[in-house]
């Protein structure tokens, strides 16, 4: 009986390691095909979806989010990554910062765009004419970490889909055909219920190069100062850090 | 009629003069320097990501440039804004010729955009003189290639004190600097960046090297 239990159980080691061997082969087969799509849900689910997502999110709260970026070109065999801030207090004022690989601040107050870049230490102001389109870009962002898909109607085809564990995407389609030419399409990833948190922003252009933005810790509610928006050190860091803090 | 003539080939002189530096003159070294080995810089990485601020008339504008080296195709360069856009996409080949391969945002030609922002980016790649350039010197004594190109047209590598690095390079016509680079740090641009003052087509560009841990 002994031996018998000795050889089932051998048996069962084997069968286990060759389970293993297989899955560690098949998974990188597996992780090689291009997912499909997952089917949209129907228009009304979708509008249902989106308004709980506004409602959870929108209204006059301040927000402010670290994130990792990546973009990734089919030309170059690595991405370039970069981290960053964006902090946003309705209606009009924004701050986008990126911390690595550089320093630059983008600030938009009440019509008003200033950027600024740190060299050698010390922040100098740059010409901030070229950078009307970064502001709108912007601006659409911090639309959607607040969850309002209804104003895109005008330029994308919005849809919902399920993505896995709870997840859902909101996907983004131009509706103009000059527009597809630059931005093919954009992917919002939203967490699961009850938060329902923004995680991240994929803007995927034509040809396969596309840039993730990766919500990695997110603040909504903070009572941000108005330096925030006016100074390129503004004591963002201890602000942050303070907030992280509480319970 | 003549006057006429005389008034036009002037405002051509004045204007020719307009598009390019101080005149740069050099003379040939006597007895050439048996100095070899010089290169802009030891070991060019596999991928380098440089910031860019650039001036062209009174508008400033910064990005990021990407090159990545490779082995078959020579070099791939990317130019990308803040958040993520693509500005620019070229591929070059070992000699840095350039082709735009994808989008250009910059409002300039795609054949001007590979002969000066994408060279500039890959310069400290390629800035080394060849074997056949002549040895020579500046007014202030500084030692110098000559890479002559037509005869009308040469390449300047000017070399660092400690004679083995470039320091400097400048594209001439006729005797006037029509291109000038510094390194800030020769020997090593990959770690001090470089800058670029072009006359033809006109502007300034600071190269300032970015650690992106790759």
């Amino acid at each position: 009986m002994q031996r018998l239990s000795t050889e089932s159980r051998m048996l069962a080691a084997c069968v286990a390691v060759f389970s293993l061997l297989l899955f560690i082969c098949l998974v990188p087969a597996f992780a090689e095909d291009p997912k499909p799509e997952a089917e949209a849900w129907p228009k009304e689910q979708a509008g249902k979806f989106l308004a709980e997502l506004e409602a959870r999110h929108g209204g006059d709260k301040s927000l402010a989010a670290v994130f990792d970026q990546e973009k990734h070109l089919k030309m170059l065999k690595a991405p370039l990554a970069a981290k960053g801030r964006i902090c946003f207090v309705p209606p009009g004022r924004l701050r986008f910062e990126i911390t690595q690989p550089f320093a630059s601040v983008l600030l938009y107050s009440t019509g008003d765009i200033r950027r600024f870049e740190q060299e050698n230490g010390k922040w100098k102001t740059l010409d901030a004419r070229a950078v009307r389109v970064m502001v709108l870009v912007m601006e659409q962002i911090s639309h959607w970490m607040q969850g309002k898909f209804q104003e895109q109607s005008q330029v994308f085809d919005t849809t919902v889909a399920p993505a896995p564990e709870q997840r859902v995407t909101v996907r983004l389609r131009p509706k103009h055909e000059r527009f597809r030419e630059f931005i093919e399409g954009i992917d919002i990833a939203v967490g699961p219920p009850p938060e329902l948190r923004i995680q991240a922003i994929t803007v995927r252009e034509p040809g396969g190069d596309y840039t993730e933005m990766r919500f990695t810790r997110e603040w909504r509610g903070l009572a941000l100062p108005d330096s925030v928006f006016e100074v390129p050190d503004a004591p963002l860091d201890a602000l942050l850090a303070d907030e992280g803090k509480k319970p | 009629m003549r006057a006429a003539r005389t008034f036009s080939a002037l405002l051509a002189l004045l204007f020719i003069a307009g598009c390019l530096g101080g005149r740069l003159e050099y003379a040939p070294a006597a007895r050439p320097d048996t100095k070899s080995g010089i290169s802009a810089c030891g070991d060019p990485p596999q991928r380098q990501a440089w910031r860019v601020r650039l001036r062209r008339g009174r508008q400033d504008s910064v990005f990021t440039v990407l090159v990545e080296r490779d082995v078959q195709s020579g070099f791939g360069v990317a130019a990308l804004n803040d958040v993520g856009g693509t500005l620019f996409q070229a591929s070059a080949a070992g000699d840095g010729s350039a082709v735009v391969i994808q989008r250009n945002l910059l409002r300039i030609p795609d054949s001007v955009l590979a002969r000066t922002f994408v060279q500039d980016a890959l310069l400290p790649f390629l800035a080394h003189p060849p074997e056949t350039a002549s040895a020579g010197f500046l007014e202030n004594g500084r030692s110098i290639r000559v890479n002559r190109l037509s005869r009308n047209r040469a390449s300047i590598y000017v070399l660092s004190d400690s004679g083995n690095t470039i320091a400097e390079f400048l594209r001439l016509r006729g005797h006037h600097i029509a291109y000038h680079a510094r390194f800030n740090t020769p020997g090593q641009p990959f770690e001090g960046g470089h800058e670029i003052i072009s006359y033809s087509p006109r502007y300034a560009a600071a190269y300032r090297p970015l650690d992106t841990g790759q």
